[in-house]
């Protein structure tokens, strides 16, 4: 076989094309892995996504989007501080509690232990006219008396601290 | 000057799929997806791993689009990860193929070219159609994955060496050296046969 016959015979291969309809199936079928592939990215690129098309959509500039998500970031970490549970520091957090809780503010039964220390007073007499605490509310007869020792109050209540 | 104007429609394709517009990028497919189709098709020989490598080689293409400069035409990049894709595929299939070619072939025999091809050329003449084509890819198939794309893109393409140096990154000396190699090889593969 000569090189020119080789050519002709594999030059009519270029008219080799797959049966009619094949390419708008292959269409189609690009469509489908493309919106398979999409739902398959994790939730948080897909929101990333749509808040950058968001902007886009916009117009807004790359520091206005800068802005705009260093202040959401902000306004978060301040939602947090805000909403969870204030820590209790040694000396502070308990006392604190035992300070402004009602059975310790009104309650006379709160005994102090400390040597030389001088039984629990209220700062400002009431007037006997007005109703106190007290007597507007009973307290329940399971609540326990509260105790100082050595300048720390006694709590029924896990400390947690380790 | 027609090529000019394919490659000013292709710039403005892409620059409207990197600037999202889908439709613009499945211009691009139905453009050039028969000319992958014969590239993959004639390396692999086999439709349905031709499938499922132009849905692949499409995918990719659409995910690097961004990063698609214009340093090349449009038809050199997809033609370039096109052979690159096929080539890795083929490495990793190894010698497990079999042949669909003449689920396709049929069509040829109609075609102009071939029967002037078998009219006046006597060995060519005598020997039956279908056995033809069935040795000649059998004889493709023998050939190297580096030695079968380059026939494939200057035999049956007809692209020009300095496209096919640029598709493969080789230069053209390579191409026109693996052509003459490979084309040693088909002639003896197909003359065993007359």
């Amino acid at each position: 076989m000569t090189e020119e016959q080789l050519s002709a015979l594999l030059r009519i291969k270029r008219h080799e094309q797959p049966p009619a309809g094949y390419y708008d199936q292959l269409l189609r079928d690009i469509h489908r892995n493309q919106r398979t592939e999409l739902l398959r990215q994790p939730l948080w690129k897909i929101a990333l996504e749509r808040v950058q098309t968001f902007f886009g959509e916009h117009s807004i500039s790359h520091t206005s989007y800068a802005g705009a998500l260093a202040s959401v970031l902000i306004m978060g970490v301040g939602a947090i501080t805000f909403f969870s549970p204030r820590a209790s520091g040694p000396g502070t957090g308990t006392a604190g509690l035992a300070a402004v809780s009602p059975a310790a503010s009104v309650n006379p039964s709160v005994i102090s232990l400390q040597q030389g220390s001088a039984p629990y007073r209220p700062l400002f007499e009431r007037s006997p006219s007005f109703p106190t605490a007290q007597t507007a509310y009973k307290t329940p007869a399971t609540q326990q008396p509260r105790y100082i020792i050595d300048a720390r109050p006694v709590s029924y209540e896990p400390s947690f601290s380790f | 000057m027609q090529e000019d104007a394919s490659r000013q429609q292709d710039n403005e394709l892409i620059a409207r799929t990197q600037a999202g517009d889908a439709t613009a990028f499945d211009e691009l497919i139905v453009k050039y997806s028969p000319r992958l189709y014969g590239l993959v098709y004639n390396m692999t020989s086999n439709h349905e791993d031709t499938n499922d490598l132009l849905q692949d080689v499409w995918a990719k293409s659409y995910r690097s689009i961004n990063g698609f400069r214009g340093q090349s035409s449009f038809y050199t990049w997809i033609h370039s990860i096109g052979v690159n894709m096929t080539i890795n595929f083929l490495k990793k299939r190894g010698r497990r193929h079999h042949m669909s070619l003449d689920d396709i072939d049929s069509g040829i025999q109609n075609d102009k070219e071939f029967i002037e091809l078998t009219a006046t050329s006597s060995p060519v003449r005598e020997a039956d159609l279908s056995e033809l084509q069935k040795r000649l890819n059998e004889s493709l198939q023998k050939l190297s994955h580096d030695h079968r794309a380059v026939v494939t893109m200057f035999d049956i393409q007809g692209m020009p060496h300095a496209e096919i140096s640029k598709i493969l990154g080789v230069s053209e000396g390579t191409v026109r050296s693996r052509l003459f190699y490979a084309h040693r090889q088909l002639q003896n593969f197909l003359t065993e046969f007359h």
